[in-house]
């Protein structure tokens, strides 16, 4: 994908959920998304991100998430690394829906991110971990695709490329 | 998250305000089990300005309800922006929870049961 990039490195520390939200949230107004389309986005981004904190990287305080916004004109793509040992079969990715068994307790991530995102891919990384990829397509919209995105997330090493 | 609660003769409100996320659900279920084993088991839960919930927020409620019916309770649910709405319907939760579109609306179904029953 030729385009922007923005590459966050997050660490668990204080609120560091909110903090990939808030990039997230911007990354979204930045493309042009409605309210809607940026709640969506942003539900997606967290489910990634939290079956990377919770089932990847198992919550260990040690180790890191990487996420990876990536956007052109006709697609933001979203990548989500974690470093821990599950393998993608954990996800249940073939029968994952949301509504499965509604009166569970857990496992919707993976449902609400195929019925939000327009595509979802897993695969392992060569590095160790899972990478979570969710693409959202664009749709005309009258997005800044070109202006960089503000670095001022605290606490979250990011650096964005062309 | 903020919680404010709200003690009514029968029942309580907890407004919620912020992220329902998987960072704050414990919070939310230890201060609603924490009433409910004082026998405060009719709760309302405002979520007017819960301004974002994903999955982890959504199983929370699903493990009160449980809890909550163990203990012969009900939960409410009133006040859903239109975009938590839609994750409510998506994963088929608005089937199995009581959802009004206000607290007062939530109260009057709370009443009426009462009446019933008496």
């Amino acid at each position: 994908m030729s385009g922007q990039v923005y590459r966050l490195t997050i660490y668990p520390e204080n609120d560091h959920f909110g903090r990939c939200y808030a990039v997230a949230s911007e990354v979204a107004q930045r493309l042009g998304f409605d309210p809607e389309e940026e709640f969506r986005f942003v539900v997606c981004v967290s489910e990634a991100y939290t079956n990377a904190f919770v089932h990847g990287n198992k919550s260990d305080p040690s180790k890191s998430i990487n996420v990876v916004f990536a956007w052109d004109q006709e697609t933001v793509r979203v990548d989500v690394e974690d470093q821990g040992e599950a393998k993608p079969e954990a996800l249940h990715l073939d029968d994952s829906r949301p509504d499965i068994d509604c009166e569970k307790s857990g496992g919707r991530g993976v449902g609400i991110m195929k019925l939000f995102a327009d595509r979802m891919e897993v695969e392992e990384r060569h590095e160790g971990g899972l990478r979570v990829s969710i693409s959202f397509r664009l749709r005309g919209k009258s997005s800044q695709v070109g202006v960089p995105l503000q670095k001022s997330n605290g606490g979250v090493h990011g650096n964005q490329s062309n | 998250m903020e919680i404010r609660v709200t003690e009514n003769e029968d029942y309580i409100t907890l407004s919620l305000k912020g992220r329902l996320d998987f960072a704050s659900s414990t919070n939310l279920k230890e201060e609603i089990l924490k009433r409910v084993a004082q026998g405060r088991n009719r709760i309302i839960l405002n979520l007017a300005q819960i301004d974002f919930i994903n999955s982890s927020g959504l199983g929370t409620l699903v493990s009160i309800l449980k809890e909550m019916r163990l203990a012969k309770g009900r939960l409410l649910l009133s006040n859903l922006a239109s975009y938590v709405e839609e994750i409510f319907e998506i994963t088929q939760l608005s089937h199995i929870f009581e959802i009004y579109p206000s607290e007062a609306e939530a109260h009057e179904a709370l009443t009426a049961s009462r009446v019933n029953v008496s």
